[in-house]
């Protein structure tokens, strides 16, 4: 089974457009995670702030939109 | 006032105690999709049988850790998990919900209640998937488990903490064995779990109905696969329901489970698994269906007192094609159980119900399940029954049979009739231990055939009203002394004088 095409692939989701100092920064961090592919920047205003990093195997979420509905799931 | 203010605390309470859970997650995206399993790509470090969740939050377990891709069993329904979709790990392996509050319920593998009496309260999970406690912690079987069904008790008596499995072709009566031995648990102080693999859901209606009427729901647990589930369900049942006694067991209770049934059980094993492309074996079955079916059936224990002094007592039904027993599920199954229960076709389109084999039924615990005075009334029982089985061919020829043979015939029919029960009328021990005392000391060895039933019930009846003391001394200490076998002898001669046959 070959691996998914994501892979060569990461997708970065915020809320608001990000700056090009933030995007180098995000770009670091990414490289670091061992992946040196192409960056995706979609602006996403329903995630209503935080930022959701796709990076192969990895998903890095701090949007505020999870946040909350891991809060309604708890309360249900 | 004070009631709505205190839901507002108690709501702002949770909402300031909430953690997010943590923000890096390794995911996995689907691949295909069908028949209940999925491929899933990405999820590096996923276990073998841990539990992943889609996106749409249905649950499922990784069970094929390949190379490039993982097959998950999906526990729920598939039709709506997208390919592409997100699926992570949980980190948890499974785990069934365990609590008294079960008792009474009817539940699903994951612990969802299915009788429509809203969720069940539980504080510990127990895991499915458990090692079977090692030598050391066990004890020789020496407690009956009285099944009230006559030919059982006193034939192939059940000890607590054995594996007897109930096998026979389709309609010959072994959900019957298993449900009249439940209602006979009321007031032993066992814990009685049903798992229903595979079956219609109407059957599972009725049975939790009958166990409603005869006031036994109140000390069983129902964990149904219906047919209609998931292979996924079917699969994990049985574990679910070992995992609930596993949480009586652990406070030093009884508990009996009954499978029904271990075939269904297989065949959802073999649909799992030729989805996922294991290799299969004789008769298209995986390699490890032994290992399926002797690893649930090692949990069933007696434990020694040092570890609490619990047993689990299991009782695996299976189902056989033309009483064929060398088939390979039950095949593997006999040679697990400590003993079995062969229910005949035959027997039982002859009126012989229960249609207990006597030759092929065995109980590899036998006397240390019994207590005293049934071992004294029922010890050579078996072997004369077995005997008379063989020579049931010759009953047609009685009149040219020599004396030592027609009488062997005689008594032979007499006690078959007298084993003969109806279904949801467990007979309490001290009973059986009355009847039977009259059946093989020749006391019905005078009345016709077809009267013997309604002798045993008259009999039962005129004890219970004359001899009711007697009674109640054989209860206690279950031990037949001389003075007890001197009112039987009394009691059967002043009845016979009265009944009118």
């Amino acid at each position: 089974m070959k691996q998914r095409e994501t892979k060569a692939h990461a997708n970065v989701e915020t809320a608001v457009a990000l700056l090009p100092k933030e995007k180098e920064e995000i770009a670091a961090f990414v490289a670091s995670t061992g992946y040196d592919g192409e960056i995706t920047y979609t602006v996403v205003p329903d995630l209503l702030g935080g930022i959701r990093i796709d990076v192969g195997d990895w998903v890095y979420d701090t949007t505020l939109k999870t946040k909350l509905t891991e809060l309604v799931q708890t309360l249900a | 006032m004070a009631a709505k203010s205190s839901y507002q605390d108690e709501l702002l309470k949770k909402v300031e105690s909430f953690k997010p859970t943590t923000e890096a997650r390794q995911v996995g995206h689907v691949e295909t999709v069908g028949d209940g399993v999925v491929k899933l790509s990405g999820l590096p470090e996923v276990a073998y049988l841990e539990m992943v969740e889609f996106a749409n939050g249905t649950k499922g377990i990784a069970l094929n850790l390949e190379e490039e891709a993982v097959g998950a069993i999906v526990l729920g329904k598939y039709e709506d998990i997208l390919e592409g979709s997100e699926v992570r790990a949980t980190g948890q392996l499974l785990s069934m919900p365990v609590s008294e509050a079960f008792l009474g319920r009817v539940v699903n593998p994951l612990g969802e209640a299915l009788d429509g009496q809203g969720d069940v309260e539980f504080k510990k999970r127990y895991p499915l998937e458990k090692l079977a406690p090692g030598v050391v912690f066990r004890e020789h079987v020496n407690t009956p488990l009285q099944t009230g069904i006559k030919a059982i008790d006193a034939m192939t008596a059940i000890g607590r903490g054995q594996r007897q499995l109930i096998i026979g072709d389709r309609n010959t009566g072994k959900t019957a064995i298993a449900v009249d031995t439940i209602i006979n648990q009321k007031g032993e102080d066992v814990v009685c779990i049903y798992v229903a693999i595979g079956q219609k859901t109407s059957r599972i209606s009725n049975l939790v109905a009958t166990l409603t009427k005869y006031d036994a729901m109140a000390h069983t647990i129902v964990v149904a696969a219906t047919a209609n589930d998931p292979a996924a369900y079917q699969y994990i049942a049985p574990y679910a329901g070992c995992a609930m006694a596993e949480y009586f067991l652990d406070q030093g209770k009884d508990v009996l489970i009954v499978y029904d049934d271990l075939s269904k059980h297989a065949w959802a094993y073999r649909q799992i698994s030729l989805v996922l492309k294991r290799p299969s074996g004789r008769e298209a079955y995986p390699g490890d269906v032994f290992f399926l079916h002797s690893r649930l059936l090692e949990r069933a224990v007696k434990l020694d007192k040092a570890h609490g002094g619990g047993s689990i007592t299991a009782l695996p039904i299976i189902e056989t094609q033309a009483n064929d027993v060398s088939a390979y599920i039950p095949t593997n199954v006999i040679s697990i159980t400590d003993g079995q229960i062969f229910l005949e076709s035959d027997l039982f389109y002859a009126g012989q119900r229960p249609a207990i084999n006597v030759g092929l039924s065995v109980s590899r615990v036998g006397g240390d399940a019994q207590n005293k005075a049934m071992k004294k009334v029922a010890g050579n029982l078996r072997l004369d029954l077995a005997q008379y089985r063989s020579l049931a061919a010759f009953a047609q020829f009685a009149s040219d049979a020599d004396e030592a043979t027609k009488k062997q015939i005689d008594r032979g029919s007499r006690m078959m009739e007298l084993l003969k029960q109806g279904q949801y009328v467990p007979m309490p021990a001290e009973k059986q231990i009355a009847s039977i005392w009259a059946g093989v000391n020749g006391k019905l060895d005078d009345l016709p055939v077809a009267k013997v039933q309604q002798f045993e019930k008259e009999y039962l009846e005129y004890l219970d009203a004359r001899y009711k003391k007697t009674m109640e001394k054989l209860k206690k200490e279950k031990k037949l002394d001389e003075e007890i076998v001197k009112d039987f002898e009394a009691a059967v001669a002043d009845f016979k004088k009265i009944f009118v046959a």
